[in-house]
C-alpha cells in the first residue's frame, strides 16, 4: 500500500474519475429505466403474423383480463348463494366489465337488445323468407313450439314475432359446450364448486389494476362470511390496500364461516402473482447472493477492506448490466435482475483473482520466488505483477464468457436476449473495474489471509488426487453418453415450462376451465381484412362453411362476431327481404291456410306489419352501436382491431372459436355428485369423485378427466379443407401452434448454443495456438456438459430451452477454470524445463502456491453458490438455468483438474 | 398457455346465459322435445312377467327396470290457449340403452331431436345444433325423472319429483310433481300411464292452461293402430333405427 507512488498520480486520477463518471452515468440510466415483470419476456417474438396475433391475444385479449373464480365446499344452496352475492358485489364494484356466474337475469338486457334487432340479426331473414312459402315454414316453426313447456313464452310474443326470428337467433347462439347450471348458477361437474367469470375493464397489461381487481374479489368474498352488506364495501379500501404487495392469499378466511373457500385463477392473477414472485425473487436472490459471496470473501481474506474492494467490480458490473439492458431494450425485466444475482458470483471471481495474485506478487517481490513477472520486478507493486501474469488469463476468460453469452443476444425470446446483454455488459464492466480501479485502490492486493492458506492446501491435496479418477470419469462419461443416446424424449418441456407459475396453479386453472366448458376451445378460425366490412363479410363466408361441418357432426359449434354484428351487406340483404306491409294480409292468409293459425292470420299480419315497419325505420347496426349495447363484451372479444404497425395485411381480425362435436359414446356425464345412480355407473362415478374431491396432486391436471362430455376433438384438417379458398382465413390450433412455436425456438436455441460453444472453443484455440492445449481445455468442458445432462436425465427433468441456455453457460463459465489450469500448467512446463538444473523444486513450489489454488477454489465456489441459489428460485426459468450451471461449473473445475496434463500431475505429486 | 381459452369460455357463458333470457322459448322447446324422447324410451319397453305381490311403487319400478332398446310411434295433441283446435304432431320415438333417445316428428313437418348422455342434438329445417343438457337444469329434471322411470329407479324420481302412483299393474298412473320451483312454474305435473312395463301415454300439464298429451304405441306391436300418419313410415324407420347395444 506504500507503493501507490508507482502509479502515476495523473493515471490514478484518470482511472478513478472515469470510473466515477461511468458509474454515475450507469446509475442515472438505471434510475430512469422502466422495469417490467410480465410474462411477455418469455413469449417468443415471432416474425409470423399469425403467431403475433396469437401472442397479442395472450397478452391483451379478453383472456388476459378474465379471472376464473371458484367457490368450493358447503352445500349447493350455500355455494349458489355465495356465487350470487359475490357476482353482485363484483358487478357493483365497477372494476369489471362483465361478471358471469350463470344467472340468467344478468343477460336480460342482452336478450332485449337481440329482440329489438331481430330482423337485422336473424340468420333466417333472407330473400324468400317472407314469401307465402317461406312464411308457411316460419309459422310451422313457431307452431312447433306452442303447447310445449316453451309454449308460454312463444305464445306471448306470437303477435310481435310470428315468424320466430328470436328463437332462430338464440338457436344460433346456443353453445355446444356450456357450464352445468345448478341452483341457478354455474357449478362444476367434477367438484363441489360454483364457478364464475369476471373480466376486468382495465387492460390485461395494467397490472396495478389487475391486482386491485384480484384484491376486490378476495375482499368481496371475505365480506360474505362476515355478513357485511357487500354494496357498502368502499371501493378504495379493497383497491389499494395491498398495492405492490405479494400475491393474494387464498380466501380461506372469507368463506370459512359457511365452509366455503375461494379459488382464483386466470391470466390477471397469474400476471399479478408472477410480478410479486419476481419482485420477491429479485430481492431474495440479490441479498442471498451478496451474503454468500461476502461470507466466502470474509473467510478468505478476513479483511473488511478486501471485502469492500471486491464488491466494487461486482456493483459496477451489475450497474453496467442493468444500464445496458435499459438502453438496449427500453425496459428491464424483473427476471433479468434475478438472473443478475449470478453475476455477483461470476464477477467477484475477477476481484478474487486480483486480490490474491497482486498480493502474492507483492509478497514475492523481496523473496524472488516468482520469476515470470516483469524482469527486475523486485520492487514493482503487486498489481504490475498481476498485470503481467494474471490479467491475460482473466482477459481471455472474460472474452470466452462474453462469447457464450453473446449467443443469447440472438435468442428469439426477448427475456433471454436481455440475460445475454446483461451478462456481457456486467462481466465487461466488472473486468474493467478490476483492471483499472482495483490497482488504484489496492495496488498490492488484499490484506489478510483468513483461512486461505488452509483452503489452498486442501485444494492442492485434492487436485493432486483428482487425476487418479481419470479412468473412472471417462467410464462415467461413456455411461452418460449411452444413457443420453437411449433417452430420445429428453427434450420434452413445453412452453409452459417457461411460465413462472407453479404446476398446482396451472392444474386449478385447467379444472376451472373444464368446469366452464371451455376445455376444448383451443381451435380458432382467424379471419382478417383491411376494413371492418371486408372482415365481417369474410367471417360470414367462413361461418357458412363451418355450418356445414356442424351439420355433418364434425363440429359441435362455433362462435362468430357476425351473430352480433352482421356485415353491412348482409344487413342490407336482410332489410331488402322484409315484406311490404300492404302485401302482408294476403301473404299471411295464404301461409296460415290449413294450419291452426288460420283464424288469427289477419290479426298477426297487422301486428307483424307494425314490427316490420319499425325494423325498416331502424338504421343499420354499426360497430359503434354494438359497442354501446349490452352485447359489447360478447362482440368485442371476437373482433379485434390491430394496433397500427402490426405486421401482416389485416387491420381487423375476426376470431371464430370452434367447439368440438360430442363423442358418439358420451354418456353418464349428466350425473351429479349427490344423486342416486344406476348400478353400473356408480362405481366409475365414485372413482371420478374421489379424484375430483381430493386435492389435486402437484403436477397433475384434473382437467384431463374433467371434460363436459367425451369429446372427439376438432379435426383440424377437415376445418382447413372446409375453409379452403377463402381469403385471409385460416384455422389456428392454439395449442399446436404454440407447440410448433416452441419447437422452432428450441431448434433455434440449439443452434445458438452450438454456435456459442463453438465461438468459445475457437477463441481459446486462437489464443492458445496449440491443438493439444485447446483439446485439453475442451475435454473437461465437454464432459461436464455430458454429465450434467445425464444427471438431469436420471433425475427425470424435462429439458427445455432454458436448460440448453444453462449448458451454454457451463461452457462459457467453465472455460475460465479450464483456462486457469492451462495457464498454470503451461507456466509449469516452461518453468519446469527452465528450472530442471535447479532440481525441479521451483516447479513444485510454483504449483504448491496455496494462494493460487485458494483463489481458484474461491472463484469457483462463489459461482457455484450463486447459481445454486438460482436453482432454488421459484421462477422456473431461473431455476432451470441454476440447476444446470451450478453442478456444471463445479464439474468443470473438478474435471479440469482430473484431466490436467502429466507436467501438472508430476508437479502436484512432487508438491504433495 | 391455457389463457387462449378464456374468451371462448366467456362467450359460451354469455351465450348460454343469454339464451334463456333472450328466448326462453327455445330452451323450453328443447325441454319438451327431450321429454318426449324419454317418454318414448319408456314406451318401448318389452312386457314383463306379472308378479303376485301388491302393486306399489317398488313393484312398478321392478317392472320398469327390465327395459331395452326399441322404437315406438307417437301421436301428440297440444292444447294451447287462444287456439280453437289442438295442435297435432306425430312421428317416431326411439330408445337405445342406456341413454340415447330420439324423437323424430314426421307430421306436420320433419324435425329431429336426440339426447345422448349430456348432449342434445337438434335438427330442424336442415339446421343442426348441439348443446349441453345439464346447462339447463329444468331439462335435467325432466330427463332424469324419465330416465329414472325407464331404469325403474325410484330414488332418482324422488330427487326431482314428488311421486304418486295409482292403479294396478295392468293399468297404472304415475304422477310426477316437480320439486324445483323454476320447473314447477312451467310444468305443473307429468303424468305417465302404462300397462305392466309398457308406457301408454305421457301427459304434461303446463302453466297457462297448456296441456300436451302423447299417446304411445310400441312398434313391436305394429297393427294396434294409433300412429295415424306415422304408420306408413314407421316400419322402414324401425328397420334402419339404431341397433340395440
Amino acid at each position: 500500500m506504500s507503493a501507490a507512488g508507482a502509479m502515476a498520480r495523473g493515471q490514478r486520477a484518470a482511472a478513478l474519475g472515469l470510473w466515477l463518471a461511468a458509474v454515475a452515468l450507469a446509475a442515472w440510466v438505471v434510475a430512469r429505466a422502466s422495469y417490467t415483470a410480465d410474462l411477455s419476456a418469455f413469449l417468443p417474438r415471432s416474425p409470423d403474423a399469425r403467431q403475433q396475433l396469437l401472442i397479442a391475444q395472450l397478452q391483451s385479449g379478453l383472456a388476459s383480463r378474465t379471472l376464473l373464480i371458484g367457490i368450493e365446499g358447503g352445500t349447493v344452496a350455500a355455494r349458489a348463494e355465495a356465487s350470487r352475492s359475490l357476482a353482485a358485489a363484483l358487478r357493483a364494484s365497477g372494476l369489471f366489465e362483465q361478471v358471469q356466474n350463470g344467472e340468467r337475469a344478468a343477460f336480460a338486457e342482452v336478450g332485449r337488445w337481440l329482440f329489438e334487432h331481430r330482423y337485422a340479426l336473424s340468420p333466417a331473414v333472407a330473400p324468400g323468407r317472407f314469401s307465402a312459402e317461406g312464411l308457411r315454414e316460419a309459422l310451422a316453426d313457431t307452431l312447433s313450439l306452442l303447447g310445449t313447456p316453451a309454449g308460454a313464452a312463444a305464445r306471448e310474443v306470437l303477435p310481435r314475432d310470428p315468424t320466430g326470428e328470436m328463437p332462430r337467433i338464440v338457436e344460433s347462439l346456443i353453445p355446444a359446450q356450456a357450464p352445468r347450471l345448478e341452483g341457478g348458477v354455474w357449478m362444476s361437474r367434477q367438484a363441489a364448486r360454483a364457478v364464475l367469470l369476471a373480466s376486468t375493464k382495465a387492460e390485461g397489461a395494467d397490472l396495478d389494476a389487475q391486482q386491485a381487481a384480484v384484491q376486490r374479489v378476495h375482499a368481496a368474498f371475505a365480506a360474505l362470511s362476515t355478513g357485511a352488506p357487500l354494496a357498502s364495501l368502499p371501493a378504495a379500501s379493497a383497491g389499494g390496500s395491498r398495492a405492490g404487495g405479494a400475491s393474494s392469499p387464498p380466501g380461506v378466511a372469507g368463506g370459512a364461516a359457511r365452509g366455503l373457500t375461494l379459488q382464483l385463477s386466470g391470466p390477471p392473477l397469474f400476471a399479478v402473482q408472477s410480478r410479486a414472485v419476481i419482485h420477491r425473487e429479485v430481492h431474495w436472490l440479490g441479498a442471498a447472493g451478496a451474503a454468500v459471496v461476502a461470507l466466502l470473501l470474509l473467510a478468505a481474506f478476513a479483511s473488511p477492506r478486501a471485502l469492500a474492494s471486491a464488491m466494487l467490480p461486482v456493483a459496477s458490473g451489475v450497474l453496467a448490466g442493468i444500464a445496458a439492458v435499459a438502453l438496449g431494450f427500453g425496459h428491464v425485466h424483473g427476471m433479468t435482475l434475478g438472473f443478475g444475482a449470478t453475476l455477483i458470483g461470476e464477477s467477484v471471481d475477477y476481484a478474487i483473482y486480483y486480490l490474491v495474485q497482486a498480493r502474492r506478487g507483492a509478497a514475492a517481490g523481496g523473496a524472488g520466488r516468482r520469476t515470470n513477472g516483469a524482469p527486475g520486478a523486485a520492487a514493482a507493486p503487486g498489481w504490475r505483477q498481476w498485470l503481467a501474469s494474471g490479467w491475460p488469463t482473466m482477459r481471455l476468460g472474460v472474452a470466452t464468457s462474453v462469447c457464450g453469452f453473446a449467443a443469447l443476444l440472438f435468442s428469439g425470446f426477448p427475456g433471454l436476449a436481455q440475460l445475454g446483454l446483461f451478462s456481457i455488459a456486467g462481466l465487461v464492466g466488472a473486468a474493467l473495474t478490476t483492471r483499472w480501479l482495483l490497482p488504484v485502490l489496492l495496488p498490492d492486493g488484499a490484506p489478510g489471509t483468513g483461512v486461505r492458506a488452509a483452503l489452498g492446501r486442501a485444494t492442492g491435496a485434492a487436485l493432486a488426487a483428482l487425476p487418479r479418477l481419470k479412468g473412472a470419469v471417462l467410464a462415467l462419461g461413456a455411461a452418460a453418453l449411452v444413457l443420453l443416446a437411449l433417452r430420445a424424449d429428453l427434450w420434452r418441456a413445453d412452453l409452459a415450462a417457461l411460465s413462472p407459475l407453479p404446476r398446482e396453479a396451472l392444474a386449478l386453472d385447467a379444472a376451472l376451465r373444464a368446469d366452464l366448458g371451455a376445455s376444448d376451445a383451443r381451435t380458432l378460425v382467424v379471419v382478417q381484412g383491411e376494413d371492418i366490412e371486408t372482415t365481417l363479410q369474410r367471417a360470414e363466408a367462413a361461418a357458412a362453411r363451418l355450418e356445414t361441418l356442424v351439420e355433418r357432426g364434425q363440429l359441435g359449434g362455433f362462435d362468430s362476431v357476425t351473430r352480433w354484428l352482421p356485415s353491412r351487406a348482409t344487413q342490407e340483404r336482410r332489410r331488402a327481404s322484409l315484406p311490404e306491409p300492404a302485401a302482408l294480409p294476403a301473404l299471411f292468409a295464404q301461409a296460415a291456410q290449413g294450419t291452426p293459425l288460420a283464424p288469427q292470420a289477419a290479426a298477426l299480419a297487422a301486428s307483424f306489419a307494425a314490427e316490420v315497419e319499425r325494423a325498416r325505420a331502424a338504421g343499420a347496426l354499426t360497430a359503434e352501436a354494438v359497442a354501446a349495447s349490452p352485447a359489447k363484451p360478447l362482440a368485442e372479444a371476437l373482433l379485434l382491431r390491430s394496433a397500427s404497425g402490426g405486421a401482416g395485411p389485416g387491420r381487423y381480425t375476426a376470431l371464430l372459436p370452434l367447439q368440438a362435436a360430442p363423442a358418439a359414446s358420451a354418456h353418464g356425464q349428466i350425473q351429479t355428485q349427490t344423486q342416486t345412480r344406476t348400478q353400473p355407473q356408480a362405481q366409475a362415478q365414485d372413482q371420478r369423485q374421489g379424484r375430483a374431491l381430493a386435492p389435486p396432486a402437484p403436477g397433475t391436471a384434473p382437467a384431463a378427466e374433467a371434460g363436459t362430455a367425451g369429446e372427439r376433438g376438432i379435426d383440424a384438417a377437415a376445418v382447413a379443407a372446409a375453409l379452403d379458398g377463402l381469403p385471409e382465413t385460416q384455422a389456428l390450433d392454439v395449442k399446436a401452434e404454440l407447440d410448433r412455436l416452441y419447437q422452432h425456438y428450441l431448434r433455434e436455441a440449439l443452434w445458438q448454443a452450438v454456435l456459442g460453444a463453438a465461438a468459445v472453443v475457437a477463441l481459446m484455440a486462437l489464443v492458445l495456438r496449440d491443438a493439444r492445449r485447446t483439446l485439453a481445455v475442451c475435454q473437461p468442458l465437454a464432459l461436464a456438459v455430458l454429465l450434467v445432462l445425464a444427471g438431469l436425465a436420471v433425475a427425470g427433468v424435462s429439458l427445455g430451452i432454458l436448460h440448453l441456455v444453462g449448458l451454454l453457460l457451463v461452457v462459457a463459465v467453465g472455460s475460465n477454470y479450464a483456462l486457469f489450469f492451462d495457464q498454470v500448467q503451461h507456466a509449469a512446463a516452461a518453468q519446469g524445463a527452465g528450472a530442471a538444473a535447479a532440481g525441479g523444486a521451483a516447479a513444485a513450489a510454483a504449483f504448491a502456491d496455496t494462494d493460487t489454488l485458494a483463489s481458484l477454489l474461491l472463484a469457483n465456489l462463489t459461482t457455484v453458490a450463486t447459481f445454486a441459489l438460482l436453482a432454488f428460485s421459484r421462477i422456473p426459468a431461473l431455476a432451470a438455468i441454476g440447476s444446470v450451471v451450478a453442478p456444471g461449473a463445479l464439474l468443470a473445475l473438478l474435471l479440469a483438474a482430473v484431466f490436467a496434463r502429466p507436467a501438472w500431475r508430476g508437479a502436484g505429486k512432487a508438491g504433495g | 398457455m391455457k389463457a387462449e381459452r378464456a374468451p371462448a369460455a366467456a362467450l359460451h357463458g354469455a351465450a348460454i346465459a343469454a339464451a334463456p333470457a333472450a328466448g326462453r322459448g327455445r330452451r323450453r322447446c328443447v325441454l319438451a322435445a327431450a321429454f318426449a324422447c324419454v317418454a318414448a324410451a319408456a314406451a318401448t319397453q318389452a312386457s314383463h312377467a306379472q308378479t303376485g305381490q301388491p302393486f306399489d311403487l317398488d313393484a312398478l319400478m321392478a317392472l320398469l327396470a327390465q327395459r331395452g332398446s326399441g322404437q315406438a310411434r307417437f301421436a301428440e295433441e297440444r292444447t294451447v290457449a287462444g287456439f280453437d283446435s289442438p295442435l297435432r304432431t306425430s312421428g317416431l320415438l326411439s330408445f337405445t340403452a342406456p341413454d340415447r333417445f330420439s324423437r323424430e316428428t314426421l307430421e306436420p313437418r320433419r324435425e329431429r331431436m336426440e339426447v345422448a348422455g349430456n348432449q342434445i342434438r337438434l335438427e330442424r329445417g336442415g339446421r343442426v345444433r348441439v348443446l349441453t343438457l345439464d346447462a339447463v337444469p329444468e331439462l335435467v329434471a325432466l330427463v332424469e325423472g324419465l330416465r329414472g322411470t325407464l331404469a325403474g329407479n325410484a330414488a332418482l324420481l324422488r330427487r326431482h319429483f314428488e311421486v304418486r302412483l295409482a292403479g294396478q299393474a295392468r293399468l297404472w298412473t304415475l304422477t310426477l310433481l316437480p320439486l324445483d320451483g323454476t320447473l314447477a312454474s312451467q310444468v305443473r305435473q307429468l303424468q305417465i300411464t302404462g300397462t305392466l312395463g309398457d308406457l301408454r301415454s305421457v301427459e304434461l300439464l303446463m302453466a297457462g292452461q297448456q296441456r300436451s298429451l302423447m299417446t304411445i304405441e310400441p312398434l313391436a306391436r305394429a297393427g294396434a293402430g294409433a300412429g295415424g300418419a306415422a304408420a306408413a313410415a314407421a316400419p322402414a324407420s324401425a328397420a334402419s333405427g339404431p341397433a340395440p347395444r
